[in-house]
């Protein structure tokens, strides 16, 4: 497997006429091993007319190895020679991509933490009983508490992923950040417990630590507040 | 008017299952939103050691009227040793790890004068080569009296 990446470089700025060309072979830190993973050539576009949320992260650090050989190539499809897209790496300003203009680079893809808890399903719970997080209630079946646990488990939660010990659930979020949720090690923000007449059903909160947020996410912030387009791939570890 | 183009071919047979990776882009730089070529050009060939930490590749924008303007930076690594490469950065955000034939071509800002392309060699001397385009480059005042 070979992804080439060739690049011709021509100028006569000066008398004597430049004209290079460089090939590389897209390869995993080390060189021995080809990259095999891309996210595949996709187009962005930039509609809005609300100035203060016309940026977009582009590639999440996440989406790559951190300090993998990551390349990220970017174009913009403007023809209005005035239209630039800037470029920034977390906060710091790479360059402005002009109408026509392409870029292709390096990524390092430096990580954040992701916020991440325990909740463990205990007391005696009552079927028809809820737990609510992130906007998804589940609604114990029965009254044992691993196979509640388990429903638990089972969902589907936009902004977390989840694995299972016995009656307690991890969670994790999906992006690095200091997303506020988790608030300190036995709390987070979000969770209800909708308990019947009578009963002790919990879901106690352990083992939570807050994110931090990742310092390599790829912003673009088109110049205008008409429609640009961005188009770019991601090759990665 | 001086005219520079930078052209880039990316293709791989078999990164896409089925589908035939050809991306292929020439762009003419020109100055800062017009129509007219950048006329500033500077490059060479030099060896980067482990031993010289960071090095600034070029400065940031020392006068206001360098910053935020049409820039480009080529970088490539003339390493043969695998393991050897080059960390590239944006004054202390690191950008991304240059190996051993790898090249890099993106727009630079020079968003302020703490803003210089930063260098460091890491696993073994990088031979490397480079050319900055630009829109603007103030000269700085000299010493001779």
């Amino acid at each position: 497997m070979a992804t080439t990446a060739v690049i011709t470089l021509e100028s006569d700025i000066t008398s004597e006429t430049v004209n290079f060309s460089t090939s590389a072979t897209l390869t995993k830190a080390g060189g021995a091993v080809a990259l095999v993973e891309a996210s595949g050539l996709g187009r962005t576009n930039f509609l809005s007319t609300d100035p203060a949320s016309r940026s977009k992260v582009i590639f999440r650090a996440e989406d790559a190895t951190a300090d993998g050989s990551n390349k990220i190539y970017m174009k913009n499809t403007s023809a209005t020679a005035a239209e630039f897209f800037t470029i920034f790496i977390d906060q710091e300003e790479m360059g402005r991509l002009y109408a026509g203009d392409w870029a292709f680079f390096p990524w390092s893809a430096t990580q954040g933490t992701l916020e991440t808890f325990v909740v463990t399903i205990g007391g005696t719970w009552v079927a028809g009983e809820t737990w609510a997080f992130d906007g998804v209630t589940t609604a114990a079946a029965n009254t044992t508490v691993a196979e509640i646990a388990a429903q638990v488990d089972a969902q589907h939660y936009p902004n977390w992923t989840t694995s299972i010990t016995g009656a307690a659930v991890t969670f994790i979020a999906r992006h690095a950040g200091v997303n506020g949720v988790v608030t300190a090690a036995d709390a987070v923000i979000g969770d209800v417990i909708v308990q019947g007449g009578g009963s002790d059903a919990t879901g106690v909160i352990s083992a939570g630590a807050a994110g931090t947020r990742s310092e390599a996410d790829i912003v673009v912030l088109p110049s205008v507040a008409t429609t640009m387009v961005l188009e770019h791939m991601l090759f990665n570890e | 008017m001086a005219t520079t183009t930078a052209s880039v071919s990316i293709s791989s047979s078999d990164l896409q299952l089925g589908n035939r990776l050809s991306i292929s882009a020439t762009s003419t730089l020109m100055k800062t939103g017009l129509t007219t070529g950048l006329e500033i050009m500077e490059m060479g060939k030099n060896n980067l050691t482990v031993a010289d930490s960071h090095k600034a590749l070029y400065e940031g924008g020392v006068a206001a009227g360098d910053r935020d303007q049409a820039s480009y930076v080529y970088l490539c690594n003339d390493a043969t040793e695998d393991t050897s490469y080059i960390e590239v950065g944006i004054h202390d955000t690191i950008m991304g790890r240059l190996y051993a034939g790898d090249w890099m071509f993106m727009p630079y800002a020079q968003g302020d004068n703490a803003a210089e392309i930063s260098i460091e060699a890491e696993g073994g001397t990088c031979p490397y080569q480079y050319a900055i385009f630009a829109t603007a480059k103030t000269l700085i005042d000299s010493d001779q009296a």
